[in-house]
């Protein structure tokens, strides 16, 4: 993706942003609305391609002329560009917004194998097992006016439906969905404000592993059993460090 | 003295003189829904019997811009404003709206009285008697407000009809909405000149609410001020002490025998990065307020 980073090579292309806090696994619902949010600020960016009315910027504040008159007619608005139910920003009640998130849905393991299964390795009963998990996402776009929410909402359906497949390439989606827009409808808050969403669904592989204790430590006891007779020995053997050179 | 119980106000013997100059009265202005409004008026104290040119002015607030109706009545003490023809856009004004108010400005000239000229808005016509009473409980809102417990106040109400905005789409929405040019309304200059008054405004808290938009601030209040101009929803009210600036939400007005005697409104303080925070105010008024 050009602008935001990515995993390197063929086996490490996972769906989380480089850099991003280590408590986020890849594929956790953190990691894959990072990913959107900050590919929506790339495409929003005012060095973007294709120059837009509106502009992502990290400071909201409306930019003044040189002598402190507001901007012209025709300069471009700034744009938030978060991730829903963020909290932790000064912001508030901005428009016109993007917000991703998951829309309420929740994320679910598909099966694709019988119990999961990928493999097993019998001498250590270790087992793999492999699904693919299927996450919604919503992006809500949000304006004062009905016909300017449609038309960022547009933009953003645009990009999400152009860029699947590089977003599949690099990050290792297992398929990214085409994107469905709804319709444009009116809610309160200090004022009347209408919001189209975009959403569309990702999923990726997800695989994991289980060693049970229980064999290691048979196996540990068996070898204690034929090395001491008795436990008298063994105990003896810790305390004196008989064993140690 | 009219005719206590009269309920032909506009056939009323005429009050007592308490001027020889020129005096321009607006007896009526009644709708004729949703087709046309019907403006009747009479001269008082005139000098001569004929020679009175009549213009007629439209607007949405007391305070304009005005629109020319027409400028040729000559000795007519009657318009019929047939101008609403309610299209599918909001290039012109239409009577189908609940809340739609209009303002006439009715001028007089001659050549030896002079001219003068009187604004009246949409409102049922009253008797003298019933006229009396509404006159003296707006006198005493507005003392109450003005001399009391009100502060400055900037009225911008909404312009529902006017010229498109370039930034408009074909069926009328609004692609931009921070537009300078209409401030989010899709017409031109989106709100009429501002009216200046005075209005009260009660404390609340403010709700703030977590959603998918993060922390979310409403504050809602009351506010109670003068009849005029009568506001609808989605008017603006800044309050110039502090510059902020309110949405109207449910406006209720007092009534008596028919017409508004003041207005207590629901509003909603607007974000600070609303649009309707570029409108222009004129916070130094001559002479200056405060």
């Amino acid at each position: 993706m050009g602008g935001i980073t990515v995993n390197s090579g063929p086996r490490v292309r996972l769906p989380r942003l480089e850099g991003e806090n280590p408590d986020v696994f890849p594929g956790s619902p953190l990691a894959v609305i990072g990913l959107w949010v900050f590919a929506l600020r790339e495409r929003f960016a005012a060095t973007a391609g294709a120059p837009l009315p509106w502009i992502w910027d990290a400071d909201l504040r409306p930019e003044d002329s040189e002598d402190g008159d507001p901007l012209p007619d025709g300069s471009p608005r700034k744009l938030l560009i978060d991730s829903a139910y963020n909290v932790k920003k000064e912001a508030r009640n901005y428009r016109p917004a993007i917000y991703v998130g998951r829309g309420g849905g929740a994320v679910t393991p598909n099966k694709m194998a019988l119990d999961n299964s990928a493999g097993r390795n019998h001498q250590l009963d270790f087992r793999a097992y492999y699904c693919q998990a299927q996450m919604p996402i919503n992006m809500e776009c949000e304006s004062s006016d009905s016909g300017e929410s449609s038309t960022i909402a547009e933009t953003v359906w645009g990009f999400v439906l152009s860029t699947r497949d590089i977003f599949r390439a690099d990050f290792g989606f297992h398929e990214i969905t085409e994107p469905a827009m709804t319709d444009t409808a009116p809610s309160k808050t200090d004022k009347e404000i209408w919001t189209t969403n975009v959403q569309f669904g990702v999923a990726y592989d997800m695989r994991w592993g289980t060693t049970p204790i229980a064999p290691k430590l048979r196996d540990i006891a068996l070898r204690l059993m034929a090395q001491y007779p008795d436990s008298a020995a063994f105990f003896r053997d810790i305390a004196l460090r008989d064993g140690e050179e | 003295m009219g005719v206590p119980l009269s309920q032909t106000y506009g056939k009323q013997k005429s009050p007592p003189k308490t001027t020889t100059d020129l005096k321009l009265e607006v007896t009526r202005v009644t709708g004729i829904w949703p087709r046309k409004v019907y403006v009747q008026w009479i001269l008082r104290n005139p000098t001569e019997k004929d020679g009175y040119t009549f213009s007629i002015h439209r607007s949405g607030s007391a305070e304009g811009p005005w629109t020319e109706l027409t400028s040729t009545l000559v000795d007519t003490y009657f318009f019929v404003d047939d101008g609403f023809p309610a299209p599918c856009d909001l290039s012109e004004p239409g009577l189908f709206s609940l809340r739609r108010s209009i303002y006439y400005k009715v001028t007089v000239t001659h050549v030896t009285d002079g001219t003068v000229e009187v604004v009246k808005k949409l409102e049922p016509g009253l008797d003298r008697r019933r006229a009396g009473i509404v006159r003296k409980l707006r006198r005493d809102a507005r003392v109450v407000l003005r001399k009391g417990s009100g502060t400055e106040v900037a009225i911008l109400k909404r312009r529902w009809w006017g010229e498109p905005c370039g930034c408009t789409t074909k069926t009328g929405q609004i692609t931009r909405s921070h537009c300078r040019v209409c401030f989010g309304t899709g017409i031109i200059s989106g709100y009429w000149d501002p009216v200046y008054g005075f209005a009260t405004r009660s404390s609340a808290p403010v709700d703030e609410r977590t959603s998918s938009q993060g922390n979310v601030e409403t504050h809602i209040l009351q506010v109670k001020m003068y009849y005029i101009p009568q506001v609808a929803a989605q008017d603006i009210l800044v309050f110039m002490r502090d510059n902020k600036r309110y949405i109207v939400d449910i406006p209720i007005t007092t009534e008596i025998h028919t017409v508004e005697v003041h207005q207590e409104l629901q509003v909603s303080e607007l974000s600070r990065s609303s649009r309707e925070y570029n409108i222009p105010v004129d916070n130094w008024r001559d002479p200056p307020w405060f």
